[in-house]
């Protein structure tokens, strides 16, 4: 027995290690370690060899039907039972057969067996079929099954036919299809069972950089090359039928079998909208809508060079997720696809960053004549392959006037898109944020008189708010770049057309400078510490944490100042980038800004903040107005306090802007600091409402048509958000310190995921 | 005394004398043997659309309900969902036998189109087949098969059962590894 036991031990210590290395180390390493005992090595060995079928273990261990089953609730129970809730069976195994195991119908259900396989879990529902995963007994393998909607001797004849032509095409990147046969009265594949996600739910969280997308695109394109050697044109290529595997290896599935249902095909001009959707059978549109090229839509025979179209369309969809005819509904699609001499919009405006090379590829996949595209997937291969190590280089190594053609040349059917009404709700939120914190300093001013306390946690509950509008401005400073570019309206100082890489590169350039950076950086912090230190030495409160613990205190003024910081960091490189957009744009001399040109030609009446002096003014004056109107208390204090009205110079100093008790001097900073970052922000936020305001205008007075894009808009203002930033205002007053710590974090990491979202690289 | 507390006070002794409190470990599975059966009537009888119940979303829900909120923190909760495991462990086994037990004596059933009579590898032979491996595994292994019995039974998640048997995620990852492919070989070898 304890040799028995020793022996496991020593198989599972070696197991174990052996499951640290990649398969392709593994021999050598249980050469090392099994050196004299061939009996340990197989012994290992046979486990690893159980790697693939162990996965699968314990799949149908607890289905929720035996579940159900086993706690007693057979399925035709259920029905009869009454409301009562109480469970009604005597034994916990009632003697109703659990429906789960009965095969009661001819569809297949996970559960059921046939053949060699054993139905485990449905996968998934397409447009063709259902896909099962399954188990093949025989070879112990997991395999998918994918049951077509196909029906009739006819039918199911030539999918057999074609099923097994696909067969023949074997390539890395091409599921591996290991029957085709027929159940159940309807045709049936084995495939490969493959373990990761399709490429559909990987665009579902946006889009990809270029070197991802090409990364993805070459294998896609080589598997066509493979089988349009074979005389296999694909036909319905898109996000949902390519497979990334858990490994990074990327399969095509399901060649050739939209042929099958192609015979059947009419086209309804009714059909709803469906982007995105397969529509099913039976006179309706087979084929993924927006992927349809100008063939499958009736101009002109299919042959393989519908597939090079589909890779055209993929890599708008991974790059920008969008199409290139807008809003591609069904009656669109075919109307703008079927007038062949009129060409799709280019690539380029749209994703600014591309490469040139990389948006004349994917602009000549998308040639509406056939002729025009690729001749053959090799030879877009080869072009994707040339364009793979450019495509790593950052935004940088791009020209900076990428835009040699500024409009795409059909301006009236090019509406320029505009989220101007957000960009109002979120100026309408602002006011809000401003205020509360009205509210805010008003509370620590009336109380500051007479105990000392830290309203510091109040400022930290604005923060969400805060940083939530600023990164909206920013994306809509972006997106507003995107579509100044597109338009063509932007120029830089020499006349060119500017990139809104231009901009982010001085955004960046800006906040690595020292003003930028370490001041904000080095002040939040010395300000947060020195504030400790003053209550700790000067009116050490007994019983606080933090005058108890000095150290952990020290720590924690050091984190707040490193909040503030950021905050404050984030502020000047919002306004930068802003103050940036606003001198391309008015190098353009399109439209000028500020107060004084605004009273001139008279036309605004929109924007009130021109300059960042005009605006800190504005706010700053607006801030200290707020603050004493809420402040009813601190206002008596000052005027009749118990030493007597203040005079004028103490409140305009040291006791009157902040406290109108004892000095504090560094708590004054903080607040300082964020009135300061405040003010950047809202400088931002109206700057590129301006900028909106005047694109609109000088869009409209051009002739050009403009979409207006925002959803939840009752009278221009985002409802929704508003309510929810109100919401979460109220909760974070009243509950602010035990939310402080939630509020920090979630500052940080709106603050993290707005700066990931707007890198254009 | 009421479930809740007595629960509640099981499972605080668990976490303190560890895995070898089998008395009271017997207890909370009596206990969470009839919530269990209870909580899945009620989920079905109030929702009569739900078709289907998941077993990690059943033993949570017991979880909520059976124990008071105030006291166990995590380590609580993971003991509470490896006691679980077993439960769960046994309700699937009593009730493959008894449904094993059935189809041999009881009425004759339609099966599927060219299953073999004792319906090999079903959901319920697989279970039986999972279980014997198991308590053979235990024989040589017991931590990691009580791994394998988390994990497979209670929908425990890799962090959940190093709490509940106070080791490192490593171990638990290598018992694991261990567990599943020792326990695959076997079901492949005894069909």
């Amino acid at each position: 027995m304890s040799t028995e036991a020793e022996r496991y031990r020593a198989v599972k210590a070696t197991l174990v290690a052996a499951l640290e290395r990649t398969p392709q180390e593994r021999p050598a390493f249980l050469d090392e370690a099994c050196a004299e005992d061939a009996d340990l090595r197989r012994e290992v060995e046979s486990l690893l060899a159980e790697e693939e079928r162990a996965a699968g273990l314990g799949a149908n261990l607890v289905p929720p039907d035996a579940l159900a089953g086993a706690l007693g609730l057979a399925s035709g129970a259920l029905a009869a039972e009454d409301t009562s809730g109480e469970f009604a069976g005597d034994s916990p195994f009632a003697s109703e057969p659990g429906g789960a195991f009965v095969p009661t119908h001819e569809e297949p259900a996970a559960g059921l067996r046939m053949k060699q396989f054993e139905l485990v879990r449905e996968l998934g529902q397409g447009g063709m079929g259902r896909v099962f995963l399954a188990r093949d007994t025989k070879l112990g393998r997991p395999v998918a099954l994918k049951f077509l909607k196909l029906r009739g001797p006819r039918h199911v004849q030539r999918f057999l036919a074609e099923a097994r032509a696909t067969a023949q095409c074997q390539h890395e990147n091409i599921v591996v299809i290991y029957e085709a046969s027929e159940a159940f009265g309807r045709p049936y594949l084995a495939l490969e069972y493959l373990d990761g996600e399709p490429l559909g739910d990987r665009l579902a969280a946006g889009p990809l950089a270029p070197a991802e997308a090409i990364g993805i695109g070459i294998p896609v394109v080589r598997a066509l090359v493979r089988a349009h050697a074979l005389g296999i044109v694909h036909r319905d290529l898109k996000p949902d039928n390519i497979f990334l595997t858990r490994d990074g290896t990327v399969k095509v599935l399901d060649f050739g079998i939209a042929k099958l249902f192609e015979n059947e095909v009419q086209l309804p001009e009714s059909a709803a909208p469906v982007p995105g959707r397969t529509l099913t059978r039976h006179g309706q549109l087979v084929g993924t809508v927006p992927y349809m090229s100008p063939e499958q839509w009736g101009a002109g025979e299919v042959d393989h060079r519908t597939d090079l179209w589909a890779v055209g369309i993929l890599f708008w969809h991974m790059l920008t997720q969008r199409h290139p005819v807008r809003r591609p509904h069904h009656a669109r699609l075919k109307a703008a696809l079927t007038t062949l001499d009129e060409p799709l919009r280019s690539i380029g405006p749209v994703a600014p960053g591309l490469s040139k090379e990389l948006v004349s590829l994917v602009d000549r996949c998308l040639a509406k004549h056939k002729e025009e595209r690729f001749a053959s997937a090799a030879e877009l291969l080869a072009a994707l392959e040339a364009l793979h190590p450019a495509a790593l280089a950052s935004p940088a190594s791009v020209p900076a006037s990428p835009l040699t053609t500024p409009a795409t040349g059909d301006a009236e059917e090019t509406p320029l898109v505009l989220r101007v009404t957000a960009a109002q709700a979120w100026g309408a939120m602002f006011v809000l944020g401003w205020l509360l914190l009205g509210m805010a300093l008003g509370w620590g001013v009336g109380t500051s008189y007479v105990a000392s306390i830290n309203w510091g946690p109040n400022y930290i509950a604005l923060l969400p708010l805060l940083v939530g509008a600023s990164v909206r401005a920013l994306r809509e400073a972006d997106a507003a770049l995107g579509s100044l570019s597109s338009a063509g309206m932007l120029l830089d100082d020499t006349g060119h057309f500017a990139s809104r890489n231009d901009a982010w590169r001085t955004w960046r350039r800006r906040l690595a400078s020292p003003l930028g950076l370490g001041v904000p950086l080095v002040g939040g912090v010395a300000v947060s510490f020195g504030e400790w230190w003053q209550r700790f030495t000067l009116a050490p409160v007994p019983g606080e944490w933090w005058t108890e613990a000095p150290l952990v205190g020290a720590a924690g003024a050091i984190v707040q100042g490193l909040v503030f910081s950021a905050l404050i960091i984030f502020g000047l490189g919002t306004a930068s980038f802003t103050w940036t957009v606003r001198e391309l744009w008015q190098g353009q001399g399109g439209v000028r800004l500020g107060l004084q040109e605004h009273a001139e030609d008279g036309q605004g009446g929109f924007g009130l903040f021109a300059t960042p002096i005009e605006a800190s003014l504005l706010t700053v004056g607006l801030l200290y107005v707020a603050l004493w109107l809420s402040s009813v208390e601190s206002m008596a204090l000052a005027l009749a306090g118990p030493e007597g009205p203040l005079p004028l110079s103490v409140l305009l100093t040291e006791g009157g802007l902040f406290s109108v008790g004892p000095a504090h001097y560094s708590t004054r900073m903080t607040g300082m600091a964020v009135l300061v970052t405040f003010a950047l922000l809202s400088v931002s936020v109206f700057t590129m409402h301006r900028i909106y305001w005047a694109v609109l205008r000088e869009h409209a007075q051009a002739g050009g048509s403009i979409e207006v894009e925002s959803p939840w808009l009752v009278r221009g203002l985002r409802l929704d958000v508003l309510v929810l930033a109100l919401v979460v205002a109220m909760l974070c007053f009243v509950f602010y310190k035990l939310g402080l710590v939630l509020i920090a974090l979630a500052t940080l990491a709106l603050a993290w995921r707005g700066s990931r979202v707007l890198r254009p690289d | 005394m009421d479930p809740r507390s007595e629960v509640t006070a099981l499972l605080e002794s668990l976490e303190a004398a560890g895995p070898e409190a089998a008395a009271d470990r017997e207890r909370l599975l009596g206990l969470m043997y009839d919530e269990l059966r209870r909580l899945a009537g009620k989920l079905m009888a109030h929702e009569r659309r739900v078709v289907t119940l998941q077993p990690t979303a059943l033993v949570h829900e017991a979880y909520v309900r059976l124990v008071e909120q105030r006291t166990p923190g995590w380590s609580g909760r993971a003991h509470f969902l490896a006691v679980a495991a077993t439960c769960m462990r046994r309700v699937l086994v009593d009730h493959a036998r008894a449904r094993r037990a059935q189809k041999r004596g009881g009425p004759l059933q339609p099966v599927t189109l060219d299953e073999d009579v004792d319906g090999s590898a079903s959901p319920e032979l697989e279970t039986l087949l999972v279980h014997d491996a198991l308590e053979r595994f235990a024989a040589l292994d017991p931590r990691a098969a009580r791994v394998a019995e988390m994990r497979l039974f209670g929908g425990m998640n890799v962090r959940e059962v190093a709490t509940a048997l106070d080791v490192s995620k490593r171990t638990v990852d290598g018992d694991w590894a261990t567990a599943r492919l020792w326990l695959s070989r076997e079901l492949s070898l005894d069909p």
